[in-house]
């Protein structure tokens, strides 16, 4: 016979305000089977939760009820409290007359109160057929991970790997460093990109516990946290890298010479390529869209200038199975599409140009040396137009969110722009100014007061090209007027979005993107580098635009989460899944194919269906599909359930 | 011959005849016919934004029935009226309720179920789909070469984008692709798709002037001897208000603007009569003559 205890909490007037806190305590201190019946104004606070605690000793419970908010708010407050005084937690369930009593019926405190008189027996039934439960114990593949070779993936992979554990690093392109490597200078301290980033890549590079696997995408992933199987194809580079020197004379000789992407088609490069001479690792591929040889059949320069024997025109894709516990995915971001701005002229006037391309103008090892020559003609640009907020915070364009960065690095292009075209003129049209990092505000200060830029409040409706001019039509809404300017370039800073292929990799992840396709956290503020899905963690711009302290910042949080992970002996899981009676199961299988998480499968030999439990989620999918009804879930088995609808009804 | 029910609207019938006139007669040597609704009323000039501006869809409504009785296209050639009819058309098809209260005023004209299903379409479709450039290519007897016309895209065509739903509004190439089948030289220009100015004509003429000023300017850097415009009102403020621009900026010089279909009646041979140019204040005469169209 189960002795329940039954513990009301008022939450302050949030359930007390409506429901007679009195009247349903005095109505279960008369009910059979109710040892105690007790109420608290904050059930959850210590004084409450000793209350709990107490009552468990002194009255030797072993069933508890707690009419209070939603499971999801408190559920776990409450099981750890009765664990705490030695009661089984699966022991312990919550009547929920908050969210779905009082906060509902307000204007009804009669009926209010009835209601939740009803929620409370129900919950009771469950209770008096509760199980003690054991959570479930599994082993732990201590090896991160991580997708994505920028700043954060660089970040995140050598903080796991500092602590002792194994990393594989997965970078789509063929040399890490991602965005922050095509950035001249870096705000608030104007520090140079390269010598920031430069240190870390090589640290990724040669640290002995990181496994770095560039021009590689992952495949697929199956399993769960603490286990995961992924396949991780590494594309073809047609260039044995374990001959390859990095001596770079393929690239000197090859003759065929494209748009470079590294340097935002601005510069050039060959067929056969490194992204940056400094590349990490300093390997080329070949790019077969462009190579001679591949499109036409003749050429093999490389081949016999490579003094190593290095070309391998043969090269497959390669699919690598790994193990590991832990993923964090740190895929970055790409600049809004170019047909997304039409009335900007942004891919038809070649001198309006974004703010990653100005990177490339600016960058010592970029096409010009870094000198600031406008594309069209290389003619040094005396008057340049900065546009904050393109494609950012406009609904039309689908893009309602600010991309955090922009206010920041416009600023940081026009003040460079001044330092090497002084007798030039800034035009800076922004929204308003979000310079809310450390230094940012000081910085944005400076470059107005004392590098003389001219800000201008308001949007640009439109440029037009004429002659050798950009006519940039906008509004000045701070003096009411319209304003044109004739400029010799214009720099936009197009919005950030999710980088290509993300909404992909959440497919094969197993997990969720937000209506843009970032990826979404499981709790905005509590829960800002899990993932939806549990063993994978997010860091940097992959869960939304940021700059660079704070992906490094959230790099080293999901780093810590999954050293936290590593750091337990075992995994453990809620016990609440699935469990099959043998004798009822005919092994018919329609449970494997319901089930979502590829936890079910029919033992060969005993055509009997089994669960993984590390797999299960406890959704129920396999019990609703049952013809036996042999599928059930542990406390909360159909009988329990047909129980405490008889009560309430 | 194939025939349409066609909505003039009043600028065609008044001041904007010549449009009206070059459109129908071309047609007609097309193999098509214009039919004009027996029963039109004002188009409501403005397509009314709020939600509970009923009334003002009546009459639009009303076009769309008679056109509806023998046909399921209504042309309309006039901007202002495209506009209004294809955004009363969409809103009609997907706005259920306010079908329903705009009707609850005309029970006695327009029955409940009558079939709306009635595409309105810009009198340029009839010859981009029904006949093709290709074909209006082989049908020109005069075709204009050498003849630099800058097409100018108006507002009310192509916006907003999402109703009207008509080519690309920030690259347009529907007049382009017309004036190359007539043998002419369509101009690019920066500003092909800016605002003439518009009503401004009424309340500040100066910044409408300058609007149209620089249109034009834009134009005739960019080596356009002609310009051409579907709009009534962009062709007031381009071609009308050219004697206050020769005033008011030196050195501007007048540029002819034509009709949409002032061209097409030349390709095809129609007489000087009935192009109608003693409608427009640049005539366009001695530049046709020194092409030897005319």
């Amino acid at each position: 016979m189960k002795k329940v205890g039954l513990f009301i909490c008022h939450c302050g007037s949030n359930i007390a305000g409506t429901v007679n806190i009195e009247k349903v305590k005095n109505y279960f201190l008369s009910e059979k089977g109710i040892t105690v019946s007790d109420d608290y104004k904050y059930m959850c606070s210590e004084p409450g939760q000793k209350k709990l605690r107490d009552a468990i000793t002194e009255k030797e419970l072993n069933g508890v009820v707690v009419a209070c908010c939603s499971p999801r708010m408190h559920e776990i407050t409450f099981r750890n409290a009765a664990l705490a005084a030695g009661l089984n937690p699966y022991q312990v369930e919550i009547a929920n007359i908050r969210e779905q009593c009082s906060w509902v019926h307000q204007k009804d405190k009669e009926k209010a109160t009835e209601k939740a008189i009803q929620i409370i027996k129900t919950m009771i039934e469950k209770v008096k057929r509760d199980e003690p439960l054991t959570p479930i114990e599994f082993d732990i593949t201590k090896k991160a991970l991580v997708i994505g070779g920028g700043i954060a993936g660089i970040t995140a992979a050598v903080d796991i790997a500092n602590a002792g554990y194994e990393v594989i690093l997965v970078e789509k392109k063929h040399s890490i460093g991602g965005k922050m490597l095509q950035l001249s200078e870096t705000f608030p301290t104007l520090d140079c990109a390269q010598c920031t980033l430069t240190p870390k890549t090589v640290e990724a590079g040669r640290h002995p516990k990181i496994k770095l696997m560039v021009y590689s995408q992952l495949e697929e992933v199956k399993g769960y946290i603490g286990n995961f199987d992924v396949k991780i194809r590494k594309k073809a580079s047609y260039v044995d890298w374990s001959k390859c020197t990095g001596c770079g004379l393929c690239q000197e000789k090859c003759p065929t010479k494209t748009e470079s992407e590294f340097d935002r088609g601005i510069g050039e490069r060959k067929a056969i390529y490194t992204l940056s001479p400094q590349a990490v690792p300093n390997k080329p591929i070949i790019d077969k869209e462009s190579c001679r040889f591949f499109r036409e059949g003749k050429c093999r320069v490389c081949e016999k200038v490579c003094p190593v024997g290095a070309i391998n025109y043969e090269m497959k894709d390669e699919v690598i199975e790994e193990k590991v516990g832990a993923i964090v995915v740190a895929t970055g971001f790409d600049v809004l599409d170019v047909e997304k701005i039409p009335e900007y002229g942004y891919g038809v006037y070649p001198d309006v140009i974004d703010g990653l391309q100005f990177e490339r103008l600016n960058s010592a090892s970029g096409p010009t040396g870094g000198e600031i020559r406008r594309p069209s003609d290389g003619k040094v640009p005396k008057e340049v137009v900065f546009i904050k907020c393109v494609g950012s915070r406009d609904p039309e364009k689908g893009i309602p969110y600010c991309s955090r960065i922009c206010c920041m690095y416009l600023g940081k292009h026009a003040r460079l722009y001044k330092h090497k075209v002084p007798d030039g003129q800034a035009y800076l049209f922004y929204m308003d100014i979000r310079s809310f990092g450390k230094g940012y505000e000081e910085f944005i200060q400076q470059s107005m007061e004392e590098a003389d830029l001219l800000y201008i409040r308001g949007r640009v409706a439109r440029i037009m090209q004429e002659g050798d001019k950009l006519v940039v039509w906008g509004a000045d809404t701070l003096s009411g007027r319209k304003v044109e300017i004739k400029a010799d370039m214009v720099v936009l800073a197009t919005a950030a979005v999710p980088s290509k292929g993300a909404k992909e990799l959440a497919n094969v992840l197993r997990t969720a993107t937000d209506e843009y396709g970032f990826f979404s956290e499981a709790h905005i503020k509590l829960k800002p580098v899990e993932s939806m899905t549990g063993g994978i963690y997010l860091a940097g711009c992959a869960q939304s635009p940021k700059d660079i302290p704070d992906t490094v910042a959230q790099a080293g949080a999901a780093a810590a989460k999954v050293l936290s992970l590593f750091g337990q002996e075992k995994m453990v899981q809620e016990p609440l899944v699935a469990f099959v009676e043998e004798d009822l199961c005919s092994g018919c299988g329609l449970c494997v194919t319901a089930c979502p998480f590829d936890a079910r499968q029919v033992d060969v030999d005993t055509k009997i269906s089994l669960v993984n439990e590390a797999l299960c989620q406890g959704c129920g999918a396999c019990v609703s599909v049952c013809p036996n009804k042999a599928s059930k879930l542990r406390n909360a088995k159909p009988e329990t359930y047909m129980a405490m609808l008889e009560k309430y009804l | 011959m194939v025939s349409y029910p066609y909505f003039p609207g009043c600028a065609l019938s008044t001041k904007a005849k010549a449009l009206d006139i070059c459109a129908r007669e071309s047609l007609k040597l097309l193999g098509f016919e214009l039919v004009e609704l027996t029963n039109w009323t004002c188009c409501g000039a403005v397509f009314p934004l709020c939600d509970d501006e009923h009334i003002r869809l009546v009459s639009p409504v009303r076009a769309l029935f008679e056109a509806s009785k023998t046909s399921d296209k209504l042309v309309a050639l006039c901007s202002a009226c495209f506009n209004v009819l294809r955004r009363t058309e969409k809103l009609f098809r997907e706005n259920k309720e306010r079908r329903e209260r705009v009707l609850n005023y005309m029970d006695e004209e327009v029955p409940k179920n009558f079939a709306d299903n009635v595409k309105v379409i810009h009198f340029i479709d009839i010859i981009a789909e029904d006949l093709t450039f290709t074909v209006l290519k082989e049908k020109v007897k005069k075709p204009l070469i050498d003849l630099k016309i800058a097409p100018f895209y108006d507002c009310l065509t192509f916006r907003p984008p999402k109703e009207m739903n008509y080519d690309d509004p920030e690259n347009p190439r529907i007049f382009s692709n017309f004036l190359m089948s007539l043998g002419a030289t369509p101009i690019d220009f920066p500003y092909r798709s800016e605002c003439c100015g518009a009503h401004l004509a009424v309340s500040d003429r100066d910044a409408s002037l300058e609007c149209s000023y620089k249109i034009l300017k834009s134009a005739a850097d960019a080596g356009a001897e002609a310009m051409l415009t579907a709009c009534p009102l962009c062709h007031y403020n381009l071609d009308s208000r050219q004697l206050e621009m020769m005033e008011k900026f030196p050195g501007f010089k007048p540029l002819p603007v034509f009709y949409l279909t002032q061209p097409l009646g030349i390709a095809l041979g129609l007489s000087t009569e009935l192009l109608g140019f003693s409608k427009n204040k640049i005539s366009p005469l001695p530049l046709l003559k020194e092409k030897g169209l005319i």
